[in-house]
């Protein structure tokens, strides 16, 4: 009898486990499948959703823009390792200097980020309005201002929008979210424009100079079929990169 | 912290490194400053926006999707170039579109501004060289305020500069501690007496870090220990960058590990450099496809930098001794390759050694083929390290119909080597046939150095790609089968390798290590543009002098060769029967002393006089034959071919280098090419293509302006084994003297167009590698799916009257036949060749001679106060010319001969040249011409050939200078930019020429840029201060010349005004020592842009505020940027 009993709890713990496991799995497939846009969703703290939701975006924004030279969308590119990179300063013809082709580099990059998180910015606070709807009054301002700003070793971005949580009398407001990305985008625009001067004056940037005084960063130089340079920027701290191409003084084969 | 080891020696080291660079800047730069490329090309224009994105670009109209101006872009508003500053970072960016920057755009390309240029900005730890404007932006992002350093004056000096403030603990709330700066705690806590001299884990403030419990990590070059809170403590490993080492952080935790390379069981210093070469470099004898590398070792890696293909870029080295034992340092900088061939074009030999010598991209080469006696002995100044070529030419059919071969551009680089050498053979009873004069040639040593010669100018001749494969790519023709010299073995080929330099390759007459100061940098960067020759380069490249100055080592002359071998062997017999006719005297002494010999004998032996007579006839008869002698001239021609790729080559040798490029795939095969360009997967392979045995047709093409066959000349009798080119005209034969162009194409069996190299010849029995000539004109060793060739013969009578030559050979002149065969990319030849037939009108002569050209051209102008000028007329047919300065005379009224070659070899692309020298200009300028061919019906041109001239009104002369003479230029910072220009009048078109520049201490003028009206400028923009003598020379489309120098000063004022006075007067007053702007503002740290402007008089030296009781901090600025320091002026009330 004991016995029987005993393997009775025993099948039935076998099944509690099974239970919990198939449980547990399902909890670990439902976290994994989370979008990542809801992001560490607390409707309760808005402004830590918001800044967690943009920073996502900027993040996007960044990778894009580090590997196609500035550009979400680049034109006037060159295919180089299976990716459009944007040409920083191009001639047509040889023998000649090139023409620079993003003077203000940062604020142009500043420019294709807000350009970039902008809708999914206004996402995050659609997702949020609507996950907090039923429990507070949400009420959110039309307008919505983003201004991104590319910083030593940061990367700001600042958006102006009201949001209003009310719950019975108890109202929350929010106008301002703040959001910090720590990245050396700013220092890469910095050195493109660099070398982007030296290449429009000299025909040339002295990349190896530039490392030894600055051993922070790692530059490269690939020209390629003897027709467009790419360079690639690398924090050596962070293996971060910032890749971009020029045309610039090329010179035709002999005949 | 890195930095407190760099000294000022080291601070030297650097600054060596960046002058390298610098010095490989100004071969780049001068590449800019002397070229105009393309500045009339028909169809192009400026662009605003093309249709792949680019802003402000050179193209044709069709690639614009934007504005677009027939003009280039520098004359257009919207796309000149010049300074754009960044309103919100302060950054300047060079050569900006003026359209991408209408708010802030400043003229100077190079941003010689006072708002770009850089100082030592010190941002609390750290400093860095950038604009004032983008020191205060960043000082704004870390809430601190900017410092600047107005003595240290380079980036170098800049970044050694900062040691720090001193850090210490700030306590914080609850026991909490950060490591940071007195200022940094001042701001967090509030308080000074927060801040302690020691680390935050000092047992004394109590505090919850622990000492060296957060390990060890890296700050910038150091290994420090860390406390549990993250904050640094005190240094553990010391590591030293100059000595090479450098902490690195690694999961096993943080140590000082070296920055030095260990390549190959060599150590190499972080920072040196070296070059690697794929094979032998220098003499010439770089293969086909190779390529100089550099490499770095850069914080103990190895970095690889290519340098530019086609050896456009050599790889230089240079190794010196530091401190620290040797280092190499090198570079990829410009090779001079076109310079070399432009020195050929010197007055004498001496200057051409001279200075072939001193450029160590040249080398010399002398080839002695005479043998004993002669002429052939040529000395040329070669390219040491020969340009490489596109290898495999991709043309369409249109470019393949346009005719390159009438223009006076070199088909290829190669063509300079093809030299015909031309010898002497006699013939005697006692010797045979015996080689008197440049016996040389027939050698195989005359082949081996004329290859060499070949090899040197490209990837031309007999010679290896960087994988070994052989290409024999040139010919040899002699007219006497007995004196054709041998071609060279594979093996004889290899053996040029043994000519090549020890590597490496030599930096140039510019010392790159040699302590360089500001003052004489203006006069390196031209010794640079000279010695090493960008500016050359380009200038040569878009410049007909270049092509002048080879064309003057090649052979002028049309090689009638190709055409006929009938007519080569004809040439051979007719000019050697000349020199028998001039060289028969020794028969004629040997008749006259063997007759009197045998008359002498009959009159010993007392026979009759009869018998006497017939001795000496006997006597007279064997004296002839024993004093007879034979001569032959046989020209021997070496062809210099440009390099082909091997039909089957290993196309992945190319991918066994990271740096493989279309230039190396392609000179490793026919088939090779680069797929998935762009790609990770980007690699040279071989391209799977359809061929088969060449089936030929004749090739027909008509567009813009092109006709194949030449308009009047069709394809007849059109069969699978060939086809004849006639005449529409007549009996179908072609006019002679008329140059006309056929061609054919190459298909597979299928009908598709292949790709073939193709052989023409006169005689079908020689198979494809004995065959005489190309058939491709244009691209005579390329493998073309389409190639054409010309025909241009003179009057089988003219050659008649000329050779006396039988009816028979008049008729094998008159009808010819070609044998043409074809090797397709993977080597297969058709075996059976294919015949292409043609005739030539035989006569009777019925048409006048014509003027084809007139050098100088007709309506040209010619110097001011000239009254003669030579000239040279080319007439299409062998003819005799003569002038006068009244028109409608007959040919024989004519008063003044020209002297003109009617010998037929001696025809030019343009006819026959005849020369003459026009007189008496000042009172006539026109000249009427006519000729008279050599025919049987002396043909004579009806009408006369009106020549004219004008003459140059007055003297070419320089009106206005700028810089002027003795002016003194005053700069706020250096290098600045000043604009040399020059306006010239006179001469023959009112002033328009071309002008021309050089400082005293540079040996060649450099062209200015803008130029070719009689307006002239020039900018330079690396002036430094100190004083200049330049030298201009304009010269015009007569050949007048203007003169004219100018000296200047540059001085570089970078001081600050000086504050003389301060004083109450109605208000603040203060006096400056100069023309200045002052500003103040109550706080110290104020920033100068944002502070209120002082009211200043006419002569801006007095300067007005209101008075307030209050401290003042006044600065002040000159009209070159330069601001002195903030003066504090403390303003008390004041009672009256």
């Amino acid at each position: 009898m004991d016995v029987k009993m005993n393997r009775k709890a025993q099948i039935t713990i076998f099944v509690i486990i099974a239970i919990m496991i198939v449980v547990l799995l399902i909890v670990i497939i439902l976290f994994v499948k989370r979008p990542l846009e809801t992001g560490n969703l607390d409707e309760s703290n808005p402004q830590s959703y918001i800044e967690s939701c943009t920073n996502d975006a900027v993040k996007e924004a960044l990778d894009l823009i580090s590997l196609q030279g500035g550009d979400i969308n680049p034109k006037g590119s060159v295919l180089y390792n299976g990716r459009e990179v944007s040409y920083l300063c191009y001639i047509e013809q040889e023998y000649e200097k090139c023409i620079n082709q993003r003077p203000k580099l940062i604020e142009h990059i500043e420019s294709e980020i807000t350009n970039y998180t902008r809708n999914r910015i206004l996402n995050c606070f659609q997702t949020l309005k609507e996950k907090a709807e039923g429990r507070y009054d949400i009420e959110m301002s039309a307008e919505t201002l983003i201004n991104t700003e590319l910083q030593p070793r940061q990367v700001t971005s600042e958006i102006k929008k009201n949001f209003k949580m009310r719950r019975g009398e108890n109202i929350r407001e929010f106008d301002n979210f703040k959001i910090i990305n720590i990245h050396p985008m700013y220092e890469f625009a910095k050195i493109a424009t660099e070398i982007v001067n030296q290449e429009a004056e000299f025909c040339n940037f002295d990349y190896q100079g530039y490392m030894i005084l600055y051993p922070e960063f790692e530059i490269t130089k690939d020209t390629k079929h003897n027709d467009y340079t790419i360079y690639t920027i690398k924090e050596r701290s962070t293996n971060q990169e910032f890749i971009f191409a020029i045309r610039n003084c090329v010179m035709a084969p002999a005949k | 912290m890195i930095y407190k080891y760099l000294n000022k020696r080291a601070a030297t080291g650097y600054s060596q490194i960046l002058i390298l660079v610098l010095s490989m800047f100004a071969f780049s730069y001068v590449i800019y400053s002397s070229q105009n490329v393309d500045a009339a090309e028909p169809g192009y224009g400026c662009c605003e926006k093309t249709n792949e994105g680019h802003l402000c670009q050179y193209v044709e109209e069709g690639d614009c999707s934007g504005k677009w101006v027939r003009s280039e872009c520098d004359k257009t508003d919207y796309c000149r170039t010049g300074c754009c500053i960044s309103q919100k970072t302060g950054l300047c960016n060079k050569n900006v579109p003026k359209l991408e920057c209408e708010e802030s755009f400043d003229n100077d390309v190079s941003c010689n501004i006072a708002e770009c240029e850089s100082v030592c900005c010190i941002l609390g730890e750290e400093s860095m060289w950038t604009t004032e404007r983008n020191c205060q932006v960043e000082a704004n992002f870390l809430g601190i305020p900017p410092e600047f350093d107005l003595n240290t004056k380079s980036e170098v000096e800049c970044i050694l500069l900062t040691e720090g403030d001193e850090k210490g603990a700030c306590i914080l709330e609850g026991e909490k501690c950060v490591y940071t700066t007195l200022e940094d705690c001042i701001s967090r806590t509030g308080s000074e007496t927060r801040f302690h001299k020691t680390f935050c884990s000092d047992p004394e403030l109590n505090t919850s870090c622990k000492s060296h419990e957060g390990g060890k990590g890296c700050v910038e070059e150091d290994v420090y220990w860390f406390d549990s809170c993250g904050n640094p403590e005190e240094i553990a490993e010391d590591c030293d960058f100059m000595k090479g080492s450098y902490c690195k952080d690694t999961v096993m935790g943080a140590n000082c590990e070296s920055i030095d390379c260990k390549i190959d069981e060599k150590s190499r210093k972080n920072g040196e450099s070296w070059c690697e070469y794929d094979d032998v470099i220098g003499h010439g004898t770089d293969p086909v496809g190779s390529r100089h590398i550099r490499h770095i070792c850069i914080m103990g890696e190895e970095k690889i930098e290519p340098c530019s293909d086609y050896r456009n870029e050599i790889c230089v080295e240079e190794v010196s001794q530091t401190d620290s034992g040797k280092i190499s340092q090198s570079a990829c900088r410009v090779n001079n390759w076109a310079e070399c061939l432009n020195y050929n074009n010197q007055d004498s030999e001496e200057k051409l050694k001279e200075k072939c010598e001193t450029n160590p991209d040249c080398y010399l080469k002398t080839i002695d083929a005479r043998g004993g006696s002669g002429n052939f002995q040529l000395t040329a100044c070669l390219p040491n390290y020969p340009p490489g070529f596109d290898l495999i030419k991709e043309l369409d059919e249109e470019d393949i119909a346009k005719t390159e071969s009438d223009s006076d551009e070199l088909n290829s680089l190669c063509d300079v080597a093809s030299q015909r050498c031309t010898e002497v053979w006699k013939w005697s009873l006692f010797t045979g046939w015996k080689c008197k004069y440049n016996c040389g040639c027939h050698s195989e040593q005359f082949t081996k150095e004329m290859n060499e010669f070949c090899v040197s100018l490209g990837d031309c001749g007999g010679y290896i790609n960087y994988n070994g494969d052989v290409d024999q790519a040139y010919q040899i023709k002699s007219t006497w089968e007995r004196a054709m010299p041998p071609r060279l073995s594979d093996e004889d080929i290899m053996k040029i390798k043994s000519n090549a330099i020890n590597p490496p390759a030599e930096p140039g007459s510019d010392a790159f290590f040699e302590d360089m100061n500001s003052a004489n940098l203006i006069t390196i960067l031209p010794k640079i543009s000279g010695a090493l020759g960008s500016a050359l380069l380009t200038q040569i490249l878009s410049d007909n002098n270049f092509t002048r100055a080879v064309r003057s080592t090649s052979p002028g002359k049309v090689d009638f060769s190709r055409y006929t071998k009938e007519f080569n062997l004809l040439r051979t017999a007719s000019e050697a029967s000349k020199f028998a006719k001039k060289d028969n005297t020794g028969s004629i002494i040997g008749a006259v002393i063997g007759g009197a010999i045998g008359f002498m004998i009959g009159v010993l032996l007392q026979v009759s006089m009869m018998m006497s007579m017939v001795f000496a006839l006997i006597g007279g008869v064997i004296g002839f034959f024993i004093g007879m002698t034979k001569t032959k001239i046989v020209h021997i021609d070496f062809n210099c071919l440009q390099w082909n790729p091997p039909a089957e080559g290993d196309c992945n040798k190319c991918n066994e280098d990271i740096f493989c490029s279309e230039y190396r795939c392609e000179s490793l095969g026919q088939l090779c090419s680069v797929v998935n360009e762009g790609t990770a997967a980007e690699m040279c392979t071989k391209k799977e293509v359809n061929v088969s045995i060449a089936i030929i047709e004749p090739w027909e093409f008509e567009g813009d302006g092109l006709k194949i066959p030449t308009e009047g000349i069709v394809y007849s009798e059109v069969s699978k084994k060939g086809f004849r080119v006639s005449s529409e005209e007549g009996n179908g034969c072609i006019e002679p003297y008329t140059k006309i162009e056929y061609g054919i194409k190459i298909l597979t069996k299928e009908g598709e167009s292949q790709y073939a190299q193709c052989k023409i010849d006169t005689s079908a029995q020689n198979n494809y590698d004995e065959m005489q000539g190309y058939f491709s004109e244009d691209y005579p060793t390329a493998y073309l799916p389409f190639h054409k060739t010309s025909f241009f013969f003179p009057s089988p009578e003219a050659l008649k009257n000329q050779y006396n030559l039988s009816d028979e050979q008049i008729k094998n002149l008159s009808e010819m036949k070609f044998y043409v065969r074809c090797k397709n990319i993977k080597g297969i030849v058709n075996p059976e060749p294919f015949e292409i037939k043609t005739c030539v009108n035989k006569g009777p002569d019925l048409t006048a001679p014509r003027i084809q050209k007139t050098f100088p051209e007709n309506g040209a102008y010619i110097e001011f106060g000239k009254t003669n000028q030579d000239i040279v007329v080319y007439v299409n047919e062998p003819a005799q010319c003569r002038w006068s300065t009244s028109s409608g005379k007959m040919f024989s009224e004519m008063e003044n001969e020209m002297k003109c070659n009617t010998g037929v070899f001696n025809f030019t692309r343009y006819g026959l040249p005849c020369t003459t020298t026009l007189s008496g200009i000042n009172s006539s300028n026109n000249f009427y011409f006519k000729c008279r061919d050599i025919s049987e019906n002396l043909n004579t041109m009806s009408e006369d050939y009106v020549y004219s001239l004008k003459v140059s009104q007055s003297e070419l002369s320089i009106t206005d200078i700028s810089p002027k003479n003795n002016e003194e230029i005053i700069s706020g910072f250096e290098p600045t930019t000043v604009n040399l220009k020059l306006i010239t009048s006179g001469g023959a078109e009112n002033g328009e020429s071309e002008c021309s520049y050089k400082f005293s201490n540079q040996e060649e003028y450099i062209k200015f840029f803008n130029t070719d009206s009689s307006y002239h400028e020039q900018e330079l923009s690396s002036m430094i201060g100190g004083s200049y003598e330049v030298e201009f020379k304009c010269t015009d489309s007569a050949g007048n010349i203007a003169q004219n120098t100018s000296s200047f000063k540059i001085r570089i004022d970078d001081i600050g005004p000086i504050i003389t006075r301060i004083y109450y007067d109605s208000g603040l007053k203060v006096v400056t020592a100069e023309k200045s702007e002052c500003r103040y503002n109550f706080n110290r740290n104020f920033i100068y842009e944002n502070a209120s402007v002082m009211e200043s008089d006419e002569e801006g030296k007095e300067h007005r505020a209101p008075w307030e009781s209050a401290n003042y901090y006044i600065q002040c600025m000159d009209k070159y940027g330069n601001k002195g320091g903030k003066f504090k002026a403390i303003a008390y009330g004041l009672y009256f």
